[in-house]
């Protein structure tokens, strides 16, 4: 007899909570290996989590309708075998294994969401039954027959991507077609046995057959990417974009935050340039106030916000994340510097949660730091206004008749035209640009 | 080039008539692509002329006159006698019919055959130097299928005595003594064959044993009918020098430290195979080969130079005729248009020693090491109805399975038409069948491929013919 405690898994990359919106099975019972557990909801779909081993549940970690973490103790079972105490002794490969942390299985909710499915997308595909996972161990095959691989190969699918619902995760002809119908996002996924008479794929993917090449690695696009391009794509078509380009003499600002480095060793605090920015950026949004809004464009209006929810691009190893200081305008440049390092540390490290990622009412993107200057920042969709922020170089300026040494701040500065004209922007820019020049002006707008 | 010189356009040069590059110009044929095969030798390349065929058609005799002498059935006795060149002359036939079959295959598709030699003088031209004067084609696409030679070893020269197989396979008397060295498939065929005809045959193997990419289970059961047929094997031994004289050739070797020597008439080195890629002027076609000397080529058979797929021997994987085939198949279709690709599940390898030996896909360990369970299941011949009545009891049949869904991932097959029975199982893994599958399935009795219905069982827990222990 051992106790096994099983931990809240990882839902999908980068999805790292989930509320228990049902139990399926209740304490005191006898569950089998694979056997769902619960339904979770996080906000792209609701899915299943299966048992890891077979033992009688003792108990039940967390209510309906409560939000579970990953690492979480979720249920910790009676199992007959020896003691298999831990969590650690639950290897993560059992969670893939159980279909819940590979990439396929997080495409398939990313087309459920977009197939507009928020109910029990994941049921009526097996998530035990993940083929993916074998592919992870190379030499072993994904399981289908010579002619469905060939199918797979015509419509340009990978077959180590499509879900099989056969026999042991076997794949057919029918999984073939789901997942074409599905990436066409007109059907969903689970929709197998009406489908395989009219698949229509699409041509590109006819002239594209899928094969290993010398010539390149493919390398299948992670849910973060897919995420990135979807939001990037939506953004760039729906918007039209202007950036302003221009530069601020951030002279004093150099001089000032090296005055303040001490004093931020001292709190522990790493003190970079962005608070300062957010800081003259807050101050052109409240100054401009429709470089702070959302376009609705149904019911033909504007919201201006009063809120200013600044959110941080940040480059992590996944791909650009965007965590929000929330409340920016409210906040102390310690405490803005204090909370840039914290949520970009969590994007990083992929402990951030999806609600800090959520409702930002313009964004600073710094390419600085990568030693860029110049560029045309995308709109974090449906936000008006973005910041980008180049390296501060050092320059010879001409300052009332004089050759000066100053540090000029590459900005850039991009908006949706569709509400904002570009005299508007610029005089924003320069409202961003005369307050990072003149720091004690920051002072003022605390 | 020569002033005035023409090139002609094609619109695809296949060089190599072997399995690889004949089935890839008669497939490309049938898509409606104008071939052009070239072959410096004869059409049916090693395989045919030198290789699987002959070999076959040899061993089959030796089988033939083996049960000729040792008797069959009992009560049935044979005065046999042997006109080696008479056997030579039939295996020749053998040759002939099937060469000339791929011939007439060939022209009625269409496919234009030059004999010559050919090389690249450029990424889409290559030179072909025919008996009498030199050519050059330009080409839309490329197949190269030229195939593979024997390795020479530098200490053992081949000469008048010192054979390749493919003079092996041609001698016009029994040697009474003959020397091979290498253990590999081929020399353990024609070793074992030849001793069948009554030579006596040594064996020196570099490794530790014979057949070395098989499992043990298997070369005893090899081993055993090579005591049985007198030849003697050396392990461990390292070939050193033959010396020629007019009537026999001394062989020297190392084994443990120690230096031994055996005359024969002939020693037959098979120590292996290197690809045809050193002569066809590669560099000038823009392609570098690896340090094997393979061409790297990706999933459709295709270069570096996207316009030449490269085939069978020259192209990484087992050197086996149809692999080469498989892959011509996969080129000429993608060359056409089509989205075919070398995606296979498993390729079948055959011995056709004494007992014949077949494996496909995995062996035990490797399942072992790529699945959490391994479930295997093994049947011996000695207890199928077929096997005791054609007086072939020896061997069996292992199964190897995924041990979670019972998925077949492996068979190895030891015993009489091991070679016919790798068939169904080879099937059986692309179709990813199970043991239940292969046990659900009702094999014709009395026939061999009952073995494996019979594994399968045992595999699961419930063999008939077998008392569980
Ligand atoms: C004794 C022996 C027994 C064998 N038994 C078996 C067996 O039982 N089963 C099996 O599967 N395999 C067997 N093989 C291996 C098999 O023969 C080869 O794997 C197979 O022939 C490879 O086919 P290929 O088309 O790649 O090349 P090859 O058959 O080698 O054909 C290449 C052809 O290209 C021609 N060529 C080369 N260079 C040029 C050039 N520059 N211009 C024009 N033509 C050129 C050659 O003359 C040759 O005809 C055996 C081999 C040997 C030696």
């Amino acid at each position: 007899m051992g106790i096994y405690q099983f931990e809240f898994p990882e839902l999908g990359e980068g999805i790292h909570e989930g509320k228990v919106a049902k139990w399926i099975v209740h304490e005191g019972e006898w569950v089998r290996e694979d056997e769902p557990l619960a339904e979770v909801e996080n906000d792209k779909a609701v899915v299943e989590i299966p048992s890891p081993i077979e033992g009688k549940v003792v108990k039940l970690f967390f209510s309906e309708g409560a939000v579970a973490s990953v690492g979480e103790p979720f249920v910790s079972f009676e199992t007959n075998g020896v003691t298999e105490n831990s969590n650690s002794e639950m290897p993560k490969t059992s969670i893939e294994d159980a279909g819940l942390a590979t990439t396929a299985h997080e495409v398939k909710q990313a087309e459920v969401e977009s197939a507009g499915i928020t109910t029990l997308a994941t049921r009526a595909m097996p998530i035990d039954r993940k083929v993916p996972n074998e592919e992870t161990i190379p030499g072993r095959r994904v399981l289908a027959i010579p002619s469905v691989r060939k199918l797979a190969r015509e419509h340009g699918v990978n077959i180590a991507e499509v879900m099989g619902t056969g026999e042991h995760g076997k794949i057919t002809r029918q999984d073939v077609f789901a997942y074409i119908e599905n990436q066409d996002g007109d059907e969903p996924a689970f929709n197998t046995t009406e489908a395989p008479h009219q698949i229509k794929p699409s041509e590109e993917a006819r002239k594209k057959p899928f094969f290993t090449s010398i010539h390149e690695d493919i390398v299948p696009l992670s849910s973060i990417r897919k995420s990135i391009m979807e939001a990037l794509v939506k953004s760039k078509f729906s918007a039209p974009h202007v950036t302003m380009m221009d530069e601020a003499d951030v002279t004093e600002l150099v001089s000032l935050r090296n005055e303040l480095k001490q004093m931020a060793a001292v709190r522990e605090v790493k003190l970079t340039f962005l608070p300062f920015i957010v800081k003259a950026f807050i101050a052109a949004l409240k100054k401009y106030p429709y470089l702070n809004s959302e376009l609705d464009e149904g019911n033909a209006e504007i919201k201006l916000k009063k809120e200013y929810h600044i959110g941080i691009a940040t480059d992590t190893d996944r791909g650009l994340l965007v965590p929000v200081l929330h409340h920016a305008n409210h906040m102390s440049m310690w405490e803005l510097a204090e909370q840039i390092s914290i949520l970009s540390s969590k994007a990083r490290t992929g402990k951030i949660k999806l609600e800090e990622m959520k409702g930002s009412t313009a964004s600073i993107s710094n390419i600085g730091s990568a030693k860029g200057l110049f560029f045309t920042p995308i709109l974090n969709y449906p936000e008006v206004a973005i910041l980008g922020v180049g390296r501060i170089r050092a320059a010879l300026v001409r300052k009332d008749g004089e050759i000066v040494d100053a540090h000029m701040m590459a900005l850039s500065l991009s908006f949706d035209h569709r509400v904002v004209d570009g005299a508007m922007a610029q005089w924003a820019l320069n409202e961003v640009k005369e307050v990072l020049a003149d720091p004690k002006r920051m002072l003022m707008e605390v | 080039m020569v002033v005035g010189e023409l090139t002609e356009e094609v619109e695809l040069i296949v060089i190599g008539g072997g399995p690889g590059g004949y089935v890839a110009a008669i497939r490309a044929a049938q898509l409606g692509l104008q071939v052009l095969l070239i072959e410096k030798e004869d059409i049916g390349g090693v395989c045919l002329n030198r290789g699987c065929i002959p070999s076959k058609a040899l061993i089959t005799a030796a089988e033939d006159y083996a049960k000729g002498i040792k008797g069959n059935v009992p009560g049935i006795e044979h005065s046999v006698t042997i006109d080696f060149f008479k056997v030579q002359e039939w295996k020749e036939s053998v040759v002939k019919k099937m060469t000339q079959g791929v011939d007439t295959l060939l022209k009625g598709n269409q496919v234009k055959i030059l004999k010559g030699e050919a090389f690249f003088v450029g990424p889409d031209e290559v030179r072909v130097m025919t008996d009498t004067e030199a050519h050059n084609y330009h080409f839309q696409h490329c197949i190269i299928a030229t195939g593979s030679r024997p390795v020479e070893l530098a200490s053992l020269p081949y000469g008048k005595r010192v054979l390749t197989s493919t003079e092996a396979l041609s001698l016009q008397n029994v040697p009474k003594r003959l020397a091979i060295v290498g253990g590999g498939y081929i020399g353990i065929e024609l070793g074992q064959a030849y001793a069948k005809f009554g030579s006596q045959v040594t064996i020196l193997e570099g490794t530790p044993s014979i057949l070395p990419a098989f499992d043990p289970s298997i070369t005893r059961l090899i081993m055993r009918s090579l005591k049985e047929w007198k030849v003697e094997v050396v392990t461990g031994a390292l070939a050193k020098s033959a010396v020629e004289s007019a009537d026999d050739v001394q062989l020297t070797y190392e084994v443990n430290g120690e230096e031994r020597a055996v005359i024969a008439d002939y020693v037959l080195v098979t120590v292996g195979r290197r690809p045809n890629t050193d002569e066809l002027g590669l560099n000038a076609a823009g392609i570098a080969v690896d340090e094997k000397g393979l061409i790297p080529v990706d999933q459709q058979g295709r270069t570096s130079e996207s316009r030449i797929f490269a085939i069978g021997d020259v192209v990484a994987g087992p050197a086996l005729a149809h692999k080469a085939s498989y892959e011509g198949k996969v080129a000429a279709e993608a060359i056409a248009g089509q989205h075919s690709a070398v995606d296979y599940s498993c390729i079948p390898a055959v011995v056709f020693a004494d007992p014949e030996v077949a494996v496909v896909g995995l062996n035990e360990d490797e399942a072992g090491r790529l699945y959490e369970k391994v479930t295997t299941g093994r049947f011996a011949y000695g207890a199928n109805g077929r096997a005791v009545s054609i007086n072939a009891a020896i061997g069996y049949v292992k199964l190897i399975a995924d041990g979670n869904s019972g998925v077949l991932v492996g068979a190895q097959v030891v015993g009489a038409e091991a070679s016919n029975l790798i068939a169904e199982l080879a099937l059986a893994i692309e179709m990813n069948a199970t043991l239940e599958d292969l046990a659900l399935t009702i094999h014709a009795h009395p026939t061999l491929p009952e073995i494996v219905m019979e594994a399968a069982e045992v595999a699961l827990g419930t063999p008939i013919h077998m008392l569980k222990k």
